[in-house]
């Protein structure tokens, strides 16, 4: 069965094809979906984020650039800062920290699943192995979008050991994949 | 060469800024760097790649029943694909537009002979008339230049220089005069460069500012077109 690549759907995206958008939108919506669901928690809203994620997608597929990035976090980066943007609209109360924690546990147990690539079951391993404060810190960035000082004012930590927190995290996990280098 | 000592506070901030959680000076600070240092700009974009990883590790979820048909109908209806294929129409447009443009002040050295030519070929295109202005960093470091045509429809076209910008997807706005901001998308900037041309649901000469905001919501990069 003819299963056009990732790239190909977004030329045809970009050059119009009806066709391509449907096949791409079949693809990607549970991820999109399941992220934009994972961080605004309503199903109302989710639907409406991750359909603005695939028309902005429709929008700029003729700038995609394939050597930037794969297609699939390009559309959930993309889906990402659409939900940022809204919870950054609502954000009252602070959260709760077994929510936090639940969050945590979800990325753990679905990228240890046997489904996902070495890769990711990499990136799993050391997210689990990060002291729990640099881990609550990625999470609230990654799928909070909360800046470094307003994850220190949740944690009540300084400043500078809440970004050093954010630092350490990425930088253990990226080696975890390859080392951060001035190698191109 | 941007000396090493210089890079290490900006190493610092890369992580904020590849999860697109950086802030303000922090921000326009690292961006500025990075426009001149390869080096930082290549650790940026593989700080970058780990952090859009991790959203693929957060589970699918199957959309409500008929996602897929009300997004389809979207996609079909809206805008979109007549704005593609206008926005294919109008980079060769607009490139055109330029080249016209430079060709008549290099051929016609005499001002109102250019002047002429120049209406000419505003006639010809049912156009009022082409505007340029440099586009420049906080600060007022020259980062490209921003053109604006009104006509049916009015457009604009911005292209960034080779290494002013770091790589990255900015948004393009326009703030009209009494200060209203209209989002016109997103901007790329690769490989050092940047270009893209846009038509604009409003007459130019309503414009006040093009502005190019950094990944993120970071540094803005303006171009003011002043009415005399």
């Amino acid at each position: 069965m003819w299963s056009p690549s990732d790239e190909a759907l977004l030329a045809g995206l970009a050059a119009g094809d009806e066709r391509a958008a449907a096949t791409l939108v079949r693809r990607y919506q549970a991820r999109v979906f399941g992220l934009a669901l994972t961080m605004l928690g309503d199903p109302e809203a989710a639907e409406e984020v991750a359909q603005e994620a695939f028309l902005r997608a429709w929008r700029h597929a003729g700038a995609y650039d394939h050597r930037r990035g794969r297609v699939d976090t390009w559309l959930l980066s993309i889906t990402r800062n659409l939900a940022i943007d809204r919870l950054r609209l609502r954000r009252t109360n602070p959260i709760d920290p077994a929510k936090l924690e639940g969050m945590e546990l979800l990325l753990m147990r679905h990228g240890r699943g046997e489904d996902l690539s070495d890769d990711l079951r990499n990136l799993t391993a050391s997210l689990a192995e990060l002291p729990p404060e640099q881990r609550r810190a990625l999470v609230l960035a990654t799928l909070y979008g909360y800046t470094a000082a307003e994850i220190g004012e949740l944690e009540r930590a300084p400043l500078g050991t809440t970004k050093s927190r954010i630092r350490s995290a990425l930088l253990k996990l990226r080696g975890a994949e390859r080392e951060v280098s001035d190698d191109p | 060469m941007t000396p090493e000592r210089d890079c290490q506070p900006i190493r610092e901030l890369l992580p904020e800024l590849a999860l697109g959680i950086a802030e303000g000076d922090d921000r326009a600070r690292a961006l500025d760097h990075l426009a001149d240092c390869p080096d930082c700009r290549r650790r940026l974009t593989q700080l970058s790649e780990t952090a859009d990883e991790l959203l693929l590790l957060v589970p699918p979820e199957e959309p409500p029943g008929g996602f897929e048909g009300r997004l389809l109908e979207r996609l079909q209806s809206r805008a979109p694909r007549t704005r593609r294929r206008l926005l294919r129409v109008l980079a060769p447009a607009a490139a055109a537009a330029l080249a016209v443009a430079l060709t008549l002040v290099l051929a016609y050295r005499d001002q109102r002979q250019l002047a002429d030519r120049y209406q000419e070929t505003l006639t010809e295109v049912d156009g009022k008339y082409l505007a340029g202005e440099r586009l420049t960093a906080p600060g007022g470091r020259y980062v490209g230049k921003v053109y604006g045509y009104e006509g049916e429809p009015s457009w604009v076209l911005v292209t960034t220089d080779e290494g002013e910008l770091p790589d990255g997807r900015y948004e393009l706005e326009l703030v009209r005069e009494g200060g209203a901001r209209i989002g016109l998308g997103e901007f790329r900037v690769a490989d050092g460069a940047g270009s893209g041309g846009e038509a604009i649901p409003l007459d130019f000469h309503q414009v006040a500012q093009v502005r190019l905001i950094g990944p993120g919501r970071g540094a803005v990069y303006e171009a003011s077109f002043g009415r005399d």
